[in-house]
């Protein structure tokens, strides 16, 4: 009797599931609307990328002939999906891409030329931030627009430096000395968790004032090493802040999350990271005196010191198939972009607290969100920026890099094993065109 | 069973498990090795190289650092695992109250998302902010205190340990599984001649779990190749791949730095090893079996 | 005096179990505790009991999660999926271990191909089921994650069916044919309620195997309708960061009917087995 019950209540579990399942399966679509994928590569995307799931909320109710279907998946998984996608032919029409893989993709036809269609409206141009375009021309054609503004830096606990009797830094000089009061104080002077090697964005100017973009182009080419005199100087000034115990002690098996956390509650009076923990920071108590900052100068660096950080991120990109086989959908993706970088587009970010790659001139309440308008304020200083962000100029020999960046804070690699390391992946890994 | 031995019937027996699985595991297999003699990136074309990715793995010295890392963990596993989830099993195996529910939450650690574990025990073995250490300290062990994971040698030996946690309920619910189909005659006729639980345990329920044995040596091992998230969240490999075992270096290789034809030799030879030794042991412990009967 | 003596086993028994149990079930007595705690408290004070009793984890899962619909798609494959892996690993087995070869070396090599199939961790399939699964047409469906999940779970299905069909006496079966039952009969009839501890364990491994997997699921799978349980961790990956809150609160709600789907299992198919069948 009993395994009948069991049979009976399985048969009905299975029936219950496919109806419930049936009416959850997605509309067949009316055959009217013009229905564009567009991939995203955070899987919850009204929590982590409101401002990208508002605008297709907007973009729809604006455009009724068109239906934007938003589908995400987390980023790792993103990425193998869109590379995956790209060997059977079955891209979405548009999606964000790693800007690395990216151009590979171009390079194969994957992806859409759009500079006919984007460049040659001069106004819309117009609307972004200089250099913003130039990301993703490859051989005189446009196939990709930057998703968002790479703004790296470095946050800081203006209450915690005041409680010891700190000025903000400028020079390294002045951070070495900082280092060393909030020790003694015992509160951690920047957090930073080395098992997320990615984590480590305020070096990468760091870098930029050592010199990085006067020796990659070499680098890349095959003339010149990543063992050079700017580049040594570099890595030692990593060794020197290790040395001075800026980093946790524990930070090997401390990830983004732990040191972010640790940032937010207190415990650590700077953190590496950029304008996407500005959400997230809000939200802490110490909200009004959280600052942003570029990172310090070097006396002994190359170049100009006063660099900052305002890149474009990784792309959205369009896929040549639709451009090819379905002019319709084509017709509707640059309808999409224009919205999406359009005046109505920039104002959701903005809304969002997210920074866009276009000029926004409006008011920001800073009364309400403090650490947003202390970021768009830095975000419109003075100090110039780099056209690439470093990382997205190696495309995917990043890793290695940051790996070599981690192993000089773990202490596994001395400087001179950093750069030799480099300088040995580089040619396995095809860094360096021969 | 020869009369029922038609070569029609084995057949058709075999034929739906035989094709699944060729289709969706050894087909799998062979593309793996395929892709192993060539460079692709995961974009675009493969180039093929022959047996250039294999040349470098034996110069690779993080390869044989990740190897190391795995053999250890495999050893320290077997060691481990066998006894207490055996243990565990013959404690389980007395009927007490709310003994379904005490299986239960033994086995419930292997349920819980392997992302949850490594954050779990990250809040344990932190040699800063982890219970371990802190316990010692209030305990005054001061001298015990280690870099549990993080460090350059001791990672591989706690992945062991939290795999050992994971599975002690799994394991026990195979060697459960073996007890309960051990005829209660058996018992029943020793307890008769006098012998005592120990007595028992020894002469008939361990020769009579020879089988159940085989079977968990082998998941031992072949699960032991396998480890990943808890690499993953305890250390992430690091630092700087220290504490990488086969898997994760090879998910390194393959997916973060698309590297896909390396990745993919890895992979292969991971795959050999693993194979290998859970096939020796097979062989080994069928003659044994074979002798014995 | 033997009375005392056995109350004091009892004692020492009990206290050993309970230990155990403590020591294992500890760990995720903790991820329930945090699961109550904001992920600030988590990563910066992750000893201390909670300041605030909050349920806003659990809020937030349970905004985050479709809970409903990734119930009913990890139910619907999980369901046909096991009864494919199952019935076809048993087939396959019983054939291995029971039949006559006339070479034993085929039904040897025939294992080991299946045992084979334990030596490859899931990361490396992606690709090529992907493509198989493209090839096949059958993209962004169910069937499309049915199928390499029962793939993968016949190689330890025939691990565990071997052995333990080796293990058993074959009187019973014998006796059987001799009464004129058929290869059909045999197995569903006779052969079935007697194996029903291992049959119980294979049914409960890989159920849990189903509800967890992820790496094949989360490559199959891009639409957010199809979700499956297993999935629901990567909805609260942020671009970098993690929402540890929710993922934990999500984990819990999880995990509770995957533990008490073992607690019914085992209860009412592993115990009292044989009691009757070899004897009489």
């Amino acid at each position: 009797m009993k395994r009948k019950i069991i049979a009976l209540l399985m048969s009905l579990g299975i029936l219950s599931s496919c109806v419930a399942v049936n009416v959850f399966a997605e509309d067949e679509g009316n055959g009217e609307k013009v229905q564009i994928v567009f991939s995203e590569h955070v899987a919850d995307v009204k929590t982590n990328a409101p401002q990208v799931y508002n605008i297709v909320q907007a973009f729809n109710e604006a455009n009724p002939d068109i239906e934007v279907i938003l589908e995400s998946q987390a980023s790792d998984e993103h990425t193998m999906q869109m590379k995956l996608a790209s060997q059977t032919d079955s891209l979405p029409d548009i999606f964000y891409m790693i800007s690395g893989d990216a151009k590979e993709m171009a390079e194969t036809g994957a992806l859409a030329d759009i500079s006919e269609d984007i460049l040659g409206d001069a106004e819309f141009v117009d609307n972004f931030l200089p250099g913003m375009l130039d990301s993703m021309k490859i051989n005189d054609g446009l196939y990709g627009i930057p998703s968002e503004l790479f703004v790296n830096g470095i946050w800081y606990n203006k209450a915690l430096f005041d409680q010891c009797g700190l000025e903000i830094p400028v020079t390294f000089e002045d951070l070495l000395h900082c280092a060393e009061v909030f020790n003694e104080n015992g509160i951690i002077p920047m957090a930073r968790g080395t098992k997320d090697v990615f984590s480590c964005w305020a070096t990468w100017t760091m870098h930029c004032r050592y010199g990085f973009y006067d020796h990659i182009d070499g680098i890349m080419a095959g003339t010149d090493k990543w063992n050079n005199e700017d580049y040594l100087k570099f890595y030692e000034m990593i060794k020197t802040m290790t040395d001075a115990g800026m980093f946790p002690e524990n930070m090997t098996t401390m990830g983004y999350d732990e040191a972010q956390q640790m940032f937010a509650a207190g415990q650590a009076a700077m953190f590496d990271s950029g304008v996407w923990d500005t959400a997230q920071f809000e939200n802490s108590e110490y909200a009004d005196s959280i600052g942003f900052w570029w990172g310090p100068t070097f006396s002994d660096g190359v170049g100009k010191q006063e660099i900052s950080m305002k890149a474009p991120s990784h792309p959205y990109c369009v896929s040549a198939k639709t451009k090819e086989e379905s002019p319709e959908k084509y017709e509707a993706c640059i309808r999409f972009l224009k919205f999406y970088y359009g005046e109505e587009g920039t104002q959701i970010i903005v809304d969002s607290n997210a920074v866009p790659v276009t000029k926004y001139d409006g008011e920001v309440d800073s009364e309400a969100y403090p650490v947003y308008a202390k970021m768009l304020a830095a975000i419109n200083d003075d100090w110039e920026s780099p056209l690439v962000c470093p990382n997205v100029y190696i495309g995917t020999f990043e890793t290695t890099y940051f790996e070599s960046i981690a192993g000089v804070m773990n202490g596994v690699y001395t400087p001179e094993e950093a750069v030799d390391y480099l300088d040995e992946q580089s040619l396995i890994q095809g860094l360096v065109k021969e | 069973m020869y009369w029922l031995s038609k070569k029609r019937t084995k057949i058709i027996m075999l034929f739906p498990a035989v094709t699944l699985f060729t289709l969706y595991v050894v087909i799998p297999i062979f593309i793996m090795i395929y892709y192993s003699f060539y460079n692709y990136s995961g974009i675009g074309i493969p180039e093929f190289i022959g047996f250039q990715n294999y040349q470098f793995l034996l110069r690779d010295k993080t390869f044989f650092c990740s190897l190391k890392n795995t053999i250890i963990i495999l050893v320290m596993i077997l060691v481990l695992i066998l006894p207490c989830s055996f243990g565990l099993a013959l404690m389980l195996n007395q009927k007490f109250k709310g003994g379904g529910i005490i299986k239960a939450m033994n086995f419930s650690p292997f349920v819980i998302a392997p992302i949850l574990v490594g954050l779990v025990w990250y809040f344990i073995l932190d040699p800063k902010i982890g219970l371990l250490n802190n316990l010692l300290g209030i305990l005054g062990m001061e001298g015990l205190q280690k870099q549990w994971i993080g460090g350059k040698t001791l990672t591989p030996y706690s992945v062991a340990f939290v795999y050992l946690w994971q599975v002690l309920g799994y394991y026990a619910t195979i060697f459960l599984a073996g007890i309960k189909g051990i005829s209660s005659d058996f018992y029943e006729a020793a307890e008769i001649d006098g012998a005592g639980f120990w007595k028992k345990t020894v002469y008939i329920t361990i020769p009579l779990l020879k089988e159940t044995f085989v079977i968990a040596v082998v998941l031992i091992i072949t699960g032991g190749f396998k480890i990943f998230e808890t690499v993953q969240q305890l250390t992430g490999g690091g630092p700087n791949h220290l504490s990488d075992v086969l898997v994760t270096y090879m998910y390194h290789t393959t997916f973060t730095i698309s590297r896909y034809g390396y990745g993919m030799a890895i992979a292969s030879v991971s795959a050999i090893f693993s194979f290998v030794c859970a096939a020796v042991y097979l062989l080994i412990s069928r003659k044994s079996v074979k002798g014995e009967m | 005096m033997r009375k005392k003596q056995k109350w004091f086993r009892k004692t020492i028994f009990f206290l050993a179990v309970g230990l155990v149990t403590f020591l294992v079930l500890f760990p995720y007595l903790w991820i329930v505790q945090l699961s109550f705690k904001t992920n600030t408290e988590i990563m910066t004070t992750p000893f201390s009991l909670p300041e605030v009793l909050s349920l806003d984890n659990y809020k937030r899962a349970l905004e985050t999660l479709k809970l409903a619909t990734m119930y009913g798609n990890t139910i619907y494959i999980a369901l046909f999926a096991l009864f494919i892996s199952v019935s076809f690993s048993f087939m396959s087995s019983y054939c291995i271990s029971r039949l006559y070869f006339k070479n034993k070396k085929i039904s040897n090599t025939i294992y080991l191909y299946f045992v084979a199939g334990l030596t490859i961790p899931s990361y490396i399939m992606i690709f090529p089921i992907y493509r198989i699964t493209m090839s096949l047409k059958m993209m962004n469906s169910r069937w499309s994650l049915i199928l390499p999940l029962a793939a993968t779970t016949l190689a330890l299905d025939t691990l565990l069916f071997v052995g333990f069909l080796r293990n058993f006496p074959k009187e019973i079966e014998e006796a059987a044919i001799i009464d004129g039952c058929g290869i059909v009969r045999l197995c569903t009839r006779v052969v079935l309620p007697i194996i029903k501890p291992i049959l119980a364990t294979v049914i409960v491994f890989n159920i849990i195997y189903f509800w967890n997997e992820y790496p094949i699921s989360s490559v199959l799978i891009n639409k957010e309708d199809m979700f499956t349980i297993s999935l629901s961790v990567s909805m609260f990956k942020g671009r970098y960061s993690m929402d540890y809150g929710g993922l934990i609160a999500a984990t819990v709600l999880i995990t509770i009917p995957e533990i008490i789907f073992y607690c019914f299992f085992q209860k009412y198919l592993v115990d009292g087995m044989t009691t009757g069948a070899i004897k009489g």
